[in-house]
């Protein structure tokens, strides 16, 4: 049993092998955000760079938070904090689709073997103002992606459309490995043995669980979301759009902390949701208007002109 | 001459639940257009697999019959002027595509104008299919529409190819920037080469044989259900849920089922979150054995003739062991505190912003409860003691707060119920929990017993009042909080189960206890309108059974604030079937010659003296009166409206016999005073079970 897992890719070459494919579809091979968010979609290179016309493609890992998904390291499935491989291509390209399937079969994914379905799944962020339509794909009936052509972010219409690819890497890994427990997987063999999942992150699960659930501090948690609350809206303001959102990125974090302790009834809950959505939405347009400033750069010309034609003419009008 | 024509829309994956809608708007809008253009076929075929939408039509004639042109122009008073044309006719000339010279005056009893006669040979299909196409994709109804790539143009999910073949010439035309061609694909992994399709009627036939899809929804459906069972083994019956087989079918286009297991101790959760997990999330058929009871087995349907199957099923396997562990943990952990602890969470769940919280809701609940209790009028539901009504009343809704129920929220009331049995609560208690959400929507069983059946008045009546009181009203297709059907729910528990109170009271009920708890008046015209709604939804609903608009009038007419909805179903029945009696014409028209003469009456004194009587034919009429009330009370106390309407008809002759003979408009005031008290209090026999003038 050990030799035949041994055939079996790691977490850490599937990563290798997804930063490989990517790389050769033209992607910029990114670094994650180096602060606590819930998805893929909330690093800048997503969520600022989908708006506006300027082409981007990249590719990252990105950890992810979820304070209230933590089970104290017992539960064989569920994490407070996982890894998403997040691609992002705009415009999205007539043959995404392909692509990704193509990327599956560059992991070890046989399309001869394994039922490939894209079951539709749109999506929807309220705390960003964001929605898209897509797909979650199933491998064998398992979500192991999702799949999204975005239609909004930060309540900004998207053109050209940005497409979305974010793959569940423990989901994945621990069906290339034939897995039931996250904590079994594979990281990486070294010297005749190897390094699990379990190995590196166990204690991890476990301190935080306690932290999330049990030790965050909920009047600091309160301060702390209301300040960078306040933050983020002056510096938008300022015309700091950047370092704007970072602090919206530290309430959304707060926020999730809190939503772990329970400290926040169902309606507060869509009074604090508004409020990021809020900022997010300021943000978003302040971030164009820069991008604007400096004539769009990367944006590929023909759009860039249709673009800068329409604002224009509405500018006139207005 | 005729010729086949085929339109094909490759796709990325559609929505599984909007194949059929787009698929038909398809069929509808094309031949649509056929018909517009006058062109003959002889059938269409409809295709809708998640890549692609298809339509076949065969023998489509190649020309349009000749065209028979006949366009008024201006008058011939205005076309010219000093013998030459106006612009107004060479405009007019220019608009038909002729040259003024072309044009005849054409005379009639109205006068002479100038026209446009010709008869032009029809257009050719195959110049006509470009625009007809355009059009006909133009219709479709894209419920949520999205745009790809750069692309300006929007549809359910990116559009990668179109085939427009008229015969085996291929239509010039662009749609969504794409040029049509004669190229499909076939399945994804099980064809690699597109296919070429050199007539439209090979299309089917080599997707099928070439392609790995079978493009024909039913056919596809079809097939599934025949390689289903014959991968059963003999005890096995799979439990056909239709819409998950469309579901299913909607899901593939090479479709083969295989069969999975799961462990025996699973079947130890209850069935409806067996079903949930394994039906609703892994879009899998469950299976049963001949006595109905679960079987650990599972059918999954793959998009794929697998080269290792084993792999597949020991991946589904997989996914239903975790979905399922998770549901056993799920319901493991919601038994740890009872449905009475667990109610303490409802506050924090909103009902609406202005309406207080679901916990606040339960309150209201048992108050109304506890009013129509009181009414005394109520012995269906004053069989059961207060404490359980009121207890049913507090744990509505408390399974809300389970996670089984955060999990699969399709399961609220069903998981309330589990949860309610496992705290030993009364049988009819735990019934009521479930039983309180029905009906769930058209058409969806009523509840059982009564206390159910109260239970889902004073929750859908709660709901309807609340939010009308704050302005949350249905309009045009948006119902948000599904008012509507909250409506139609209680009006058919109202009948069904013969409740003896009317809808004004239920509503009154319901406001009152909004006023108490939230502090919100609702006054009388708010009531009405929601009365209003009512009855609105009531008249929609029996119109939707063919039962006409008047009827339902007739009975609304004589405005009885009594009337129950049962009450109102009884009159509307007794008077459906008493339109089709040969007497029912007679008995309307009569009615409505005494409602006329009453129409201009004065105010009468109201007091009515036989004595004045004169004539034998008005003696006559007021004996046939009073025999016939005696008759009719008891039928009107007892609510049998059709021996009601019966006990009506004998007073046709009497009264026929009046009208001739008495003239009503007598002289002398006493006398005429006294004749339109007696046809007044005719009137109110008429309208005794409805308006019948109202029925004509």
């Amino acid at each position: 049993m050990k030799n035949q897992k041994h055939d079996r890719i790691t977490c850490q070459s599937l990563i290798d092998q997804l930063q490989a494919f990517w790389k050769t579809q033209g992607c910029a091979i990114l670094q994650p955000l180096d602060m606590p968010v819930g998805a893929g979609t909330f690093h800048p290179a997503t969520f600022l760079k989908a708006i506006g016309p300027e082409t981007w493609k990249a590719a990252y890992v990105q950890p992810c938070r979820r304070p209230a998904d933590g089970r104290y390291g017992e539960n064989p499935n569920r994490l407070q904090q996982f890894y998403q491989y997040q691609v992002i291509m705009k415009p999205s390209p007539d043959k995404f689709q392909t692509l990704f399937l193509d990327s599956l079969n560059r992991i070890g994914i046989d399309q001869h073997i394994h039922d490939i379905r894209f079951v539709e799944d749109n999506w929807e962020s309220p705390t960003l103002a964001a929605w898209g339509l897509g797909w979650e794909v199933w491998l064998n009936g398992m979500e192991i992606a999702q799949f999204t052509y975005f239609q909004q972010v930060g309540g900004l219409s998207c053109r050209p459309i940005t497409g979305e690819i974010t793959y569940g890497i423990e989901r994945l890994a621990m069906y290339l490995q034939n897995i039931d427990n996250v904590y079994d997987l594979i990281w990486t063999h070294q010297d005749h043995s190897h390094i699990t999942y379990g190995d590196i992150f166990k204690e991890q699960e476990i301190e935080f669980s306690q932290y999330n659930f049990e030790e965050a501090k909920i009047a600091s948690l309160f301060d702390q979301f209301a300040f960078f609350e306040q933050e983020s809206a002056r510096l938008a303001a300022c015309a700091l759009p950047l370092p704007a959102y970072e602090y919206v990125l530290k309430a959304s974090h707060a926020f999730n902390l809190l939503d772990a302790r329970s400290a926040i009834s169902v309606t507060e809950r869509q009074r604090y949701i508004l409020r990021i959505r809020q900022l997010a939405q300021t943000i978003a347009k302040a971030y164009f208007n820069k991008r604007l400033a400096l004539g769009f750069p990367l944006a590929e010309q023909s759009i860039r002109e249709s673009i800068l034609d329409t604002i224009h003419t509405s500018s006139r009008e207005a | 001459m005729a010729q086949d024509f085929l339109l094909e829309l490759g796709t990325e994956e559609l929505p599984d639940r909007e194949l059929n809608i787009l698929s038909q708007a398809l069929e509808t809008a094309f031949i649509a257009q056929l018909n517009t253009y006058a062109l003959s076929f002889s059938s269409t075929k409809r295709f809708a697999t998640p890549r692609r939408l298809a339509l076949f039509v065969s023998n489509v004639s190649m020309q349009q019959p000749v065209q028979q042109h006949n366009r008024k122009g201006p008058a011939l008073s205005i076309a010219f002027q000093d013998g030459k044309p106006t612009t107004a006719l060479k405009k007019f000339a220019q608009a038909c595509h002729v040259s003024w010279e072309e044009l005849t005056p054409v005379t009639s009893e109205k006068g002479t104008w100038m026209t446009y006669q010709a008869t032009t040979p029809g257009q050719s299909t195959y110049d006509l299919l470009p625009s007809m196409i355009q059009k006909a994709c133009d219709q479709l109804p894209l419920s949520k529409k999205m745009k790809w790539g750069a692309h300006l143009h929007e549809f359910l999910r990116p559009i990668h190819w179109i085939i427009a073949l008229f015969d085996q010439t291929i239509i010039p035309i662009q749609l969504w920037n794409i040029q049509a061609h004669n190229k499909t694909q076939g399945h994804r992994i099980h064809c690699h080469q597109d296919l070429i399709i050199d007539h439209p009627s090979q299309y089917e036939r080599l997707l099928t044989e070439k392609g790995f899809v079978i493009p024909d929804f039913h056919a596809r459906k079809q097939t599934i259900l025949h390689l289903i069972n014959t991968i059963l083994m003999p005890e096995m019956r799979p439990n056909l849920e239709p819409t998950l087989l469309d579901t299913i079918t909607g899901l593939t286009e090479w479709p083969v089922p295989i069969l999975g297991q799961f462990d025996q101790h699973f079947l130890s959760i209850p069935k409806p979150v067996l079903i949930a997990a394994i039906e609703d999330q892994q879009k899998c058929l469950t299976i049963i054995d001949k006595k109905d009871q679960l079987m650990p087995y599972f059918i999954a349907v793959a998009n794929l003739a697998s080269s290792h199957p084993i792999e597949v099923i020991a991946g589904y396997e997989r996914v239903i062991r975790s979905r399922l562990s998770d549901a056993q943990f799920f319901y493991e952990q919601d038994q740890r505190s009872t449905l009475l602890d667990k109610r303490q969470k409802l506050q924090d769940i909103i009902f609406q912003n202005k309406l207080g919280s679901i916990y606040n809701k339960t309150e209201r609940l048992a108050a109304w409860m506890t009013q129509v209790y009181a009414t005394e009028n109520c012995p269906d539901l004053q069989v059961y003691s207060l404490d359980d009504i009121h207890l049913a009343s507090y744990l509505t809704k408390s399974d809300l707060t389970t996670k089984l129920v955060l999990e699969f929220p399709q399961l609220q009331g069903i998981a309330g119920r589990q949860y309610a049995q496992l705290d030993q609560l009364p049988s009819e208690v735990c019934q009521a929990i479930e039983e309180h959400y029905w009906p769930k929507f058209s058409g969806d069983q009523l509840p059982n017993t009564s206390l159910s059946a109260y239970l889902a008045l004073a929750d859908k009546w709660d709901t309807l009042v609340g939010l009308f009181s704050v302005n949350q009203i249905p309009s045009g297709n948006k119902d948000p909080f599904g008012l509507r059907r909250a409506a139609l729910g209680i009006l058919r528990i109202m009948i069904h189960h013969k409740i003896p109170i009317t809808v004004l009271q239920c509503a009154t009920f319901a406001a009152s206890n909004y006023t108490n708890q939230q502090n919100i008046t609702i006054d009388s015209n708010r009531l009405d309108q929601i009365i209003y709604f009512m009855m609105e939804r009531f008249a929609y609903w029996l119109q939707e059974q063919g039962i006409a608009l008047n009827t339902f009038q007739a009975v609304i007419e004589i405005q009885d604030q009594n009337m129950t909805p049962y009450d109102m179903m009884r009159r509307i029945e007794a008077l459906e079937a008493f339109k089709k009696t040969s007497d029912a014409e007679a008995m309307i028209q009569m009615h409505k010659r005494i409602q006329n003469l009453l129409l201009n009456t004065e105010e009468t004194n109201r007091s009515f003296n036989a004595k004045i009587l004169n004539q034998i034919e008005e003696k006559s009429l007021l004996e046939t009166m009073q025999k016939q009330t005696q008759l009719l009370q008891p039928l009107l106390s007892h609510q049998h409206y059709s021996d009601a309407l019966l006990a009506l008809i004998p007073l046709l002759e009497p009264t026929t016999q009046f009208f001739q003979h008495v003239l009503v408009n007598s002289e002398d005031e006493t006398e005429r005073l006294n004749r339109y008290e007696l046809l007044h209090d005719l009137n109110q026999m008429f309208n005794s079970i409805g308006c019948l003038s109202k029925l004509a």
